[in-house]
């Protein structure tokens, strides 16, 4: 059985043993993959910013970067990850509007905020395919832990 | 992709479409509404939605959705015009539209 679970904007999921998560429309928002090949989980978190301390009553802990990989993470040790096993791949981040609000674009400031939350949580990045001006789509295939990203036009693509 | 001339088309009909829309909400309203310059971007829907919700810096979780049809001689164009004003904003327009109702 190949069941899939979308993942929304601001939204996690965790899926054991096989099947699919798949999050469509990164911009600049990143998605986060988290697997543990050896209990095989696998995670998938859509963010869409990178810190809830910047907002004074953060609704949705999923939104941020920050709150969002604790919280994935904590998930899936709940059903047999270890920490110590887990690997990442990210991707998005990019910045589709041309216009210089601030010198760093959100895109990039998420990846940035991502980058160090997995630095802290000592998860090393596997694999990755951010920035640019494009949208994404990432698909996480549990059982093969393997990562999949395809934009608008291009073929898919293993990262 | 899409050629120059059809970017530019698009671009000035979103430029036109936004002003007149900001136009009939300021009469609703009685608020002043300033448009930005506009952009033009062609990507995956949810892509462009959540970047221009990123980029306004929402915190909260609710955005107000004005369904239109765009009716032309020629034949009906398939869309939607979404406004996704800040918090605060969103907060004025509720309260003028509420109040406006019931004089």
């Amino acid at each position: 059985m190949s069941e899939q679970i979308r993942v929304k904007i601001a939204d996690y999921a965790v899926k054991k043993e096989e099947g699919m998560l798949i999050t469509v429309g990164l911009g600049s928002c990143v998605g986060v993959a988290l697997y543990d090949s050896f209990a095989k989980v696998a995670g998938l978190a859509h963010i869409l910013l990178s810190d809830s301390a910047l907002f004074k009553t953060p609704s949705n802990p999923a939104k941020f970067a920050d709150t969002a990989i604790p919280l994935l993470l904590e998930q899936m040790i709940s059903v047999g990850a270890k920490p110590i096993r887990l690997k990442a791949k990210i991707a998005g981040g990019s910045q589709l509007f041309s216009f210089e609000r601030s010198m760093t674009s959100v895109g990039e400031k998420n990846i940035c905020a991502v980058r160090n939350v997995l630095a802290v949580l000592r998860i090393p990045i596997t694999g990755e395919e951010v920035g640019g001006s494009v949208g994404r789509t990432m698909k996480l295939f549990v059982q093969h832990r393997k990562v999949v990203i395809s934009t608008v036009g291009s073929e898919e693509r293993e990262i | 992709m899409m050629e120059e001339m059809g970017r530019s088309v698009l671009l000035e009909v979103g430029n036109i479409v936004t002003a007149s829309y900001l136009n009939a909400l300021s009469h609703l309203t009685n608020l002043a509404f300033l448009p930005d310059p506009p952009l033009l971007v062609v990507d995956m829907a949810g892509a462009i939605l959540g970047t221009v919700l990123a980029e306004t810096n929402v915190a909260e979780d609710h955005i107000l959705v004005l369904k239109t049809a765009f009716v032309t001689a020629t034949g009906n164009i398939e869309g939607n015009f979404l406004i996704i004003p800040d918090q605060n904003t969103l907060d004025i327009i509720v309260r003028m539209l509420v109040n406006g109702a019931c004089q």
